[in-house]
């Protein structure tokens, strides 16, 4: 099922937010690459981030799956502080050693795949339940089987990265990432790298994963998918935000300007 | 000539110093090892101090010739009070130099792993711990053994300097002949010919571990393998 019945946005999903950026900032080297930004993502929704590289997409992404700590501002997951602990003066971010709880609520697919190439397919998706959440191997390796035959893969267990194509590499990659049952999935614009046949079947895979009502925040310039499969768009310039809405309104004539200069650039 | 290089070829005063520099060079290389596993962590730490304390021992060690280490290992420690044997004080000297390059070696070998493979690591919950241990290292790992590969053939050779602090090894052992055969030329090219053979023996049984050459990383090689069974198969 590749359309989503009416992407109206705020249709789909509770209106309940499972991710929230609260002035959320940060810099680099003295460039702010965020500025004050303050979000929600919503439960069950397909939220698709836009915007010229360097406007603080991947920012985001990176400081909700905590590899990015915030200078200022914090994360709530499901309601809970995200990776963020609150003090007498003010939030800050938690120790690396406490992190990895937090992190397992959330799965990450990056650009470059970033299998691990010593180990199988299979081991790619066992490894964090058998050594992060301690489940027993016969155990994981059943649930990584059927991640691995969701993605299209069933007979590729055995395969290590080098053996797959980048395809199939960045469908391993999915399968990695829902092996802790992760709240929210997060793509850091997951076809990108990839030869241009091999995209759709990547795609093909969030759009099934969207059906199953997954949440997802996605960073990509395949506005196909865009269009298609999100319920939320933002777009994104200079680290802040510049406008959000139904990709109805975004890819329409009433978006912000900048939206439409973006849009008629790269369409 | 011929006469003294025959001679000291088969002569078991040579083969029992050849012993010796195979041992010493086995001995060194795993004390330099062993220093290095425990030194490179320290030169990786995000603790200044931690990270002071190896970067002034990769200084001192990195940055003063070999020789005169060992000669001031044979003359300082005595005046510290610890006294220790020839071969301990070889071993230490030696290990204490190799254990600098190892750092220089496993660092190196674990910066080379791309950044990507920690943020994947950390993204799934791994701790800084289990990333090394099952995601870092096992990549960094082949690097490592190539490069200690290296390491030991230099070993063979630079262990004929503790013949400075009087212990019997080849070059001392030529040496000693040498004061009384008719030609200290011959005795000499016995040592030679035995540190080649050591050192062509090692660089065959070095081209075994590492497999086939151009083969990629479709065919793991031994040391791959036995890193794997080594790791508990992840």
């Amino acid at each position: 099922m590749l359309s989503v019945a009416g992407c109206k946005g705020m249709a789909m999903g509770s209106s309940e937010p499972v991710v929230s950026l609260v002035g959320a900032s940060k810099s680099y080297h003295g460039k702010e690459v965020l500025k004050d930004v303050s979000a929600d993502f919503k439960k069950g929704s397909v939220s698709v981030l836009l915007g010229p590289s360097g406007s603080g997409k991947t920012t985001i992404l990176r400081a909700i799956c905590l590899l990015t700590p915030l200078d200022g501002g914090y994360i709530r997951m499901n309601g809970t502080l995200h990776g963020y602990e609150e003090t007498s003066s003010g939030y800050r971010a938690l120790p690396e050693r406490k992190l990895t709880k937090h992190r397992r609520g959330v799965g990450m697919v990056f650009q470059q795949f970033n299998l691990f190439p010593h180990l199988t397919a299979l081991d790619n998706v066992t490894l964090a339940p058998v050594k992060v959440a301690g489940q027993n191997r016969d155990e994981a390796e059943s649930l990584a089987k059927n991640l691995l035959a969701r993605v299209g893969l069933a007979d590729k267990a055995e395969a290590h990265p080098a053996q797959l194509s980048g395809g199939q590499q960045q469908r391993v990659a999915i399968a990695r990432a829902l092996a802790l049952r992760p709240a929210v999935l997060l793509f850091d614009e997951p076809t990108s790298a990839l030869d241009p046949e091999m995209v759709s079947e990547v795609l093909d895979v969030m759009v099934e994963l969207a059906a199953d009502g997954m949440s997802m925040i996605v960073v990509s310039h395949e506005m196909g998918f865009a269009r298609k499969v999100a319920h939320d768009v933002m777009f994104m310039d200079e680290g802040m935000i510049v406008d959000r809405g139904t990709p109805e309104y975004m890819f329409g004539s009433a978006a912000h300007p900048r939206v439409q200069n973006f849009m008629r650039r790269i369409l | 000539m011929m006469h003294d290089l025959l001679g000291s070829l088969s002569s078991t005063e040579f083969i029992r110093a050849a012993i010796t520099t195979v041992w010493l060079t086995t001995a060194a290389q795993v004390a330099g090892t062993i220093g290095g596993a425990l030194l490179t962590p320290l030169r990786m730490a995000r603790h200044r101090a931690l990270r002071g304390f190896a970067s002034f021992y990769l200084l001192i060690f990195r940055g003063t010739p070999e020789l005169l280490q060992l000669i001031a290992w044979y003359a300082v420690l005595p005046l510290a009070g610890v006294n220790l044997n020839l071969v301990e004080i070889a071993i230490v000297g030696l290990g204490a130099n190799e254990a600098a390059r190892m750092v220089e070696i496993t660092r190196g070998a674990l910066l080379g792993v791309d950044p990507g493979q920690d943020d994947a690591s950390r993204a799934v919950g791994l701790s800084r711990i289990q990333a090394l241990r099952y995601v870092i290292l096992p990549q960094a790992m082949p690097a490592i053994i190539a490069a200690l590969g290296n390491e030991v053939n230099i070993m063979f050779k630079t262990t004929s300097l503790v013949s400075v602090i009087g212990m019997t090894e080849l070059l001392r052992q030529s040496q000693l002949v040498a004061e009384t055969a008719r030609s200290p030329l011959g005795t000499y090219l016995a040592a030679l010919l035995y540190y080649l053979a050591l050192t062509t023996l090692w660089g065959a049984g070095q081209g075994l571990l590492s497999g086939h050459r151009g083969q990629g990383q479709r065919r793991p090689s031994l040391a791959r393998s036995w890193w794997h069974a080594l790791s508990g198969g992840l």
